[in-house]
């Protein structure tokens, strides 16, 4: 759907000329990478980076490490939000103008305040907490928090939960089964696309990992950009090609799960 | 619409909360207990959000053993930290800038061109993700293409135009244009609602009562758009405000941002006795986000009222 908005017909040449600097600006520098990815001066092209980067040894265990985080952050923050926002919607809508404010927080406190802050708040703790990776895992929490909130929040609204849940629980259902088996079941695009965004995010967050001196992906892709031009260049193509397949597969799921999931409450309750 | 919720969940058995259907006290009390239900919520928050930002702020009026004093704001005010402050807010002033007007006409012309369809999508999809991108991978990108062997670095050497040494990507310059990357597509996501508002009954009420294009500009649309775009520029602002990645990756400390200072103090790179500084700085930055996101909220509800 264009705008309604539309212009007095006239050969549109200015707005051409936008879309195409905007496009060379975009795209240029993703495809300058792309050769200087396969460009060894003197000995010509090769896909060496690329080769050397599925066979690297080192690039394993950050890859790894980054994905741990990333899952148990999903799961950490959905247990504290579902339920939240659950109850928000059928018990206390009067809490929506707090937990909405708590929500965008996040975004107006940046990374680097809340790095100092944490550091300044964990000085002294044994290492065994303060020293392992899982330790980002609550802050990570808190950095998907608006999105995850507002996904929620319009993903209930959608939906008839009072009646939905009084069904439910009419008919013998615990509050922990109504959450798994009608309520999330009639989320599903709601959740799948805050789920792909906040793996993204997580498994890219550079600030917060690089202060508090863990070795996660993005660190090591820094390092990793040091040593040779070529295999950070590679590096970053894919961490670019990756975000981009996340995108593209949230936009499927929001495409393929409409609005009507409502309807398919028995079919997906097994899962 | 709450009361409508209220009355539903009432009627629902709840097990360990009753809630008597009639009678307003009980009512009462039994709402007052719901609220109980968020206390995971708002603790977890508190400790994780609140407590941090609060430490912050309040070791930035102590000294290092621990009593009050005000002298780390005064030292805030040494020079080098002044232009740090300064190049911070002119970066984020300079790259919203950009992004506002470059995002701004880009998703202009893409919303009101009729064909082709797919362009509309196609950009935001491909803003959601710029929007994100950021970071290493960002800095390492422009390096390949405007760093000293970059490729466009090479492309206009061989035009006989060399960008060395009088431009780097490391510089001030090079962070704006990088900050492009991510700031030019954040307008077009924000900026979108507000331009597929604007109403073709407007421009043909204003044509037929003899406006021009340029009045219909001057008096109607721009009016209307105003706080939207005013708020995008705020929130681009503090976007780049509070950027560190990208450019602790891209410029390793050789544009004093901030950010960078802040990091820098975090890491000990600084001497130990100074470390409230670092506090005190972070203080300032928060205080200008927070003055930043202020003015971003009051500036949507002002955008609102033409949303109808």
């Amino acid at each position: 759907m264009t705008s309604e908005f539309v212009d007095r017909p006239r050969p549109p040449i200015g707005k051409i000329v936008w879309i195409i600097i905007g496009a060379l600006f975009f795209f240029g520098p993703l495809v300058a990478t792309f050769v200087s990815s396969i460009n060894y001066n003197k000995l010509g092209y090769r896909f060496t980076a690329y080769s050397s980067i599925l066979h690297s040894q080192d690039i394993g265990a950050p890859l790894w490490l980054s994905f741990q985080i990333a899952v148990y952050t999903v799961i950490a923050s959905f247990s504290l939000m579902l339920p939240t926002v659950f109850w928000m919607h059928l018990k206390v809508p009067s809490a929506r103008p707090l937990i909405e404010i708590v929500s965008i927080l996040p975004y107006v406190i940046p990374p680097i305040i809340l790095v100092v802050g944490v550091a300044q708040l964990t000085r002294g703790w044994p290492e065994w907490m303060v020293g392992r990776p899982f330790f980002l895992v609550p802050i990570y929490v808190v950095i998907c928090l608006p999105f995850l909130f507002r996904s929620l929040d319009a993903g209930m609204r959608a939906i008839d939960l009072a009646t939905l849940t009084e069904a439910a629980r009419g008919l013998g259902a615990t509050w922990g089964q109504v959450l798994r088996n009608v309520v999330v079941p009639n989320l599903r695009a709601a959740v799948l696309g805050s789920v792909f965004l906040c793996l993204a995010v997580v498994m890219g967050e550079f600030t917060i990992a690089s202060l508090l001196l863990f070795n996660t992906f993005p660190i090591y892709l820094a390092g990793a950009g040091r040593v040779e031009a070529q295999g950070a260049a590679a590096l970053s193509l894919l961490a670019f090609a990756v975000s981009w397949f996340f995108l593209l597969v949230l936009n499927a799921i929001s495409k393929r799960v409409g609005r009507s999931a409502a309807v398919d409450i028995t079919g997906a309750a097994g899962r | 619409m709450s009361d409508t919720l209220d009355g539903l969940a009432a009627s629902v058995p709840t097990g360990e909360l009753v809630i008597p259907p009639t009678g307003s006290p009980p009512r009462r009390r039994a709402v007052n207990r719901s609220w109980w239900g968020l206390a995971p919520f708002i603790s977890y928050t508190f400790a994780v959000l609140v407590l941090p930002a609060a430490a912050v702020l309040f070791r930035a009026f102590r000294t290092s053993d621990g009593s009050f004093t005000l002298q780390n704001i005064r030292d805030m005010g040494a020079r080098q930290y002044v232009v740090s402050f300064r190049t911070s807010i002119a970066l984020s002033l300079l790259s919203a800038a950009v992004g506002v007007i470059f995002g701004g006409v880009l998703a202009y012309s893409v919303l009101t061109l009729a064909r082709p369809r797919w362009l509309r999508s196609a950009m935001l999809t491909f803003s959601g993700l710029g929007s994100q991108f950021g970071g290493v991978p960002l800095a390492f990108i422009f390096i390949a293409t405007l760093g000293v062997t970059g490729m466009v670095t090479k492309l206009l050497n061989a035009i006989g135009w060399s960008l060395y040494p009088g431009f780097k990507i490391y510089s001030f310059a090079g962070l704006v244009i990088v900050y492009a990357y991510f700031q030019i597509p954040l307008m077009v996501i924000v900026i979108t609602p507000a331009i597929e508002g604007l109403r073709r009954q407007w421009r043909e009420a204003a044509a037929n009562l003899g406006a021009t294009d340029a009045q219909f500009w001057r008096y109607v649309g721009l009016p209307i758009l105003l706080p939207s775009v005013l708020g995008a520029f705020v929130l681009l602002f503090a976007n780049a405000f509070s950027a560190y990645a990208t450019a602790a990756a891209l410029t390793s400390g050789q544009v004093g941002l901030v950010p960078v200072k802040i990091g820098s103090f975090l890491r000990g790179n600084v001497t130990a006795d100074n470390a409230q500084l670092g506090q005190a700085l972070a203080t300032g930055m928060l205080i200008v986000v927070v003055v930043a996101m202020s003015l971003y909220l009051w500036l949507q509800k002002r955008a609102a009222r033409w949303s109808k």
